[in-house]
């Protein structure tokens, strides 16, 4: 019953308006911009290009964001609004007051992740989207990086101060960095397991030569190796948080003399 | 119940506590000190937030640092005016109660009892986020209490009550005390500390400065004697046999009350054995007597002040 509480607590915290108003927008800016993008060409549109490219953006950016703003609110949240000390002095374990909320958080971040997907499938291909593969590899994907990314950020969240700064530097600093590095450092990025995970046509000839630069560095990755990749980070970094969690101190340092 | 064995802390190069060894006992126990003395950080160190840097802290035989054991039977107020805001009254006491492992049977009927016990019944179903600081402060000892722990910290608990709100918490926390609780209440409101209890445990600059009957500390204050002050219709005349008494130190009169006598001793249990007999071997008749300095607020000020 207590982690019930707590798992809903996290929901509760994804649910406030201003937050969730944003994050809707995040999620649906891909489908947004697909809808732009067919009124602009008119004639010759292409909803697999215009997914593929546009979903690569959702999963790539707006996801990565989603995942961090969710997964580090769920210790960041306490700590900011100094709650925290009500939960630590409870008898509950502290893994499982993290645990109840990381799945919360996950729940909030594979919601807003299908309503972006599906908003962007429906206004690429209409009516028909389930039936399209591309769209079928994202929904596929979509939960394994939700674990992935959540369980990583929540890990961040619990060891260092300002979590969320340091969670941007990964995304964007050094998942395309392990692209633009030869050999295998790439295993380390939860997006490329992600891309090998769900491909998508890419608009030819149009392609930046950032991307064009990587496909020759990095080799592609199997897709068995992506999913151990994820199921590795999703678990090390969720036990991590745990054992974080657990022994780490998070009184607010305003009140320490 | 709780014990403290040469118990420091240190955040960097600040000292929060410094080498701290004492025990409180069942019953009401102030933790007095001014701001920055080290009183937020005892009360984390017990409350399991903050482990020692060195030396021990037991609360009921076991060290408190995320100890799921000690936590079911230890309530703590915290200073701190956060909540979870969209939440209400009830909503929160009641989340606590299920995280403090309350069973579910009596769950809802004991988050009643408390919010009852605490003066909130009415407005328990209103968010938290509009009520007042007397409300809030309320609230917040009812989360403390719905599990009735065996140890109860309480950070600065009349912070924000009105006057009639005080002295409902005052009372409630004597009869805790009195119930065989162990009480521990952080305040800087030293009247209403002294109304509470007569046991404190007194930090400042980190260090633990005193520690016990608040009488008892008093009197072994030497550098301050105390100082005894009468209302007579004669002060002149018995200050002349107050005089003759070898403990009374020095007299006072004041020009602006002629009824007004003060004397200083060392020894005023002693005094007052005699006093009595010098009142009625003279026949004076003294309308009041009054020992200004003996109570917390001096105490407190001769030992911060030195």
């Amino acid at each position: 019953m207590a982690d019930l509480l707590l798992f809903r607590l996290s929901l509760r915290d994804i649910a406030q308006p201003r937050r969730l108003v944003f994050c809707l927008m995040l999620g649906l800016l891909p489908a947004l911009l697909s809808l732009l993008w067919r009124l602009g060409i008119k004639r010759g549109f292409s909803p697999d290009l215009s997914y593929g490219t546009l979903s690569s953006s959702l999963l790539m950016f707006a996801f990565v964001l989603l995942s961090a703003i969710f997964a580090t609110s769920v210790v960041s949240q306490e700590i900011e609004g100094r709650t925290i000390g009500y939960l630590l002095t409870r008898p509950l374990p502290r893994y499982r007051i993290i645990l109840a909320k990381w799945l919360g958080a996950v729940l909030g971040i594979l919601i807003l992740g299908l309503i972006g997907i599906l908003a962007l499938g429906a206004s690429c291909f209409g009516a028909g989207l389930f039936g399209q593969g591309a769209v079928q590899r994202d929904l596929a994907a979509l939960p394994a990086g939700a674990l992935a990314y959540s369980s990583l950020f929540l890990l961040v969240a619990c060891a260092l101060p300002r979590p969320l700064i340091w969670t941007m530097f990964y995304a964007f600093g050094w998942e395309p960095l392990t692209q633009l590095i030869p050999g295998f450092l790439h295993y380390f990025s939860i997006g490329s397991c992600l891309r090998a995970l769900s491909t998508h046509q890419q608009a030819e000839g149009q392609a930046n030569p950032l991307a064009m630069l990587s496909k020759v560095l990095a080799p592609p990755m199997p897709i068995w190796a992506a999913w151990t990749a994820l199921a590795v980070v999703a678990l090390a970094g969720l036990a991590g948080a745990m054992l974080f969690f657990s022994l780490k101190e998070y009184a607010p340092r305003e009140d320490a003399e | 119940m709780i014990e403290l064995q040469r118990a420091s802390r240190w955040y960097g190069q600040v000292i929060g506590l410094n080498d701290v060894s004492c025990t409180v006992p069942r019953g009401v126990t102030a933790l007095l000190g001014p701001n920055g003395a080290g009183k937020s950080t005892f009360m984390k160190l017990v409350s399991g937030q903050l482990r020692p840097t060195t030396g021990f802290v037991r609360v009921l035989g076991d060290e408190p640092f995320a100890n799921s054991k000690v936590f079911r039977k230890l309530g703590y107020c915290p200073e701190i005016d956060h909540f979870y805001e969209d939440m209400t009254g009830r909503e929160f006491v009641r989340f606590l109660a299920v995280l403090g492992e309350l069973p579910k049977e009596t769950l809802d009927k004991r988050v009643d009892e408390v919010i009852e016990y605490v003066g909130m019944t009415v407005n328990a179903g209103r968010k938290i986020a509009g009520y007042s600081k007397g409300m809030r402060q309320r609230i917040k000892l009812a989360q403390a209490l719905v599990h009735d722990p065996e140890v109860l910290l309480l950070d600065e608990p009349l912070n924000g009550l009105d006057p009639v709100g005080r002295r409902e918490v005052t009372e409630l926390m004597r009869r805790l005390g009195e119930g065989g609780k162990c009480v521990l209440v952080s305040s800087h409101i030293l009247h209403e500390v002294e109304q509470m209890t007569r046991s404190i445990v007194l930090v400042h600059h980190g260090r633990l400065l005193a520690q016990g009957d608040i009488y008892e500390i008093r009197g072994l204050i030497d550098k301050h004697p105390h100082r005894i002050a009468f209302r007579t219709s004669d002060p002149a005349a018995l200050a002349r046999e107050l005089l003759r008494l070898p403990r009374v130190l020095s007299l006072r009169f004041d020009d602006r009350d002629p009824e007004f006598l003060e004397i200083q001793t060392r020894e005023a249990e002693a005094f007052y054995g005699q006093l009595a007999d010098v009142v009625l071997e003279h026949g004076f008749v003294v309308e009041s007597i009054e020992s200004p300095d003996n109570n917390l607020e001096a105490v407190f000020r001769y030992l911060t002040e030195g």
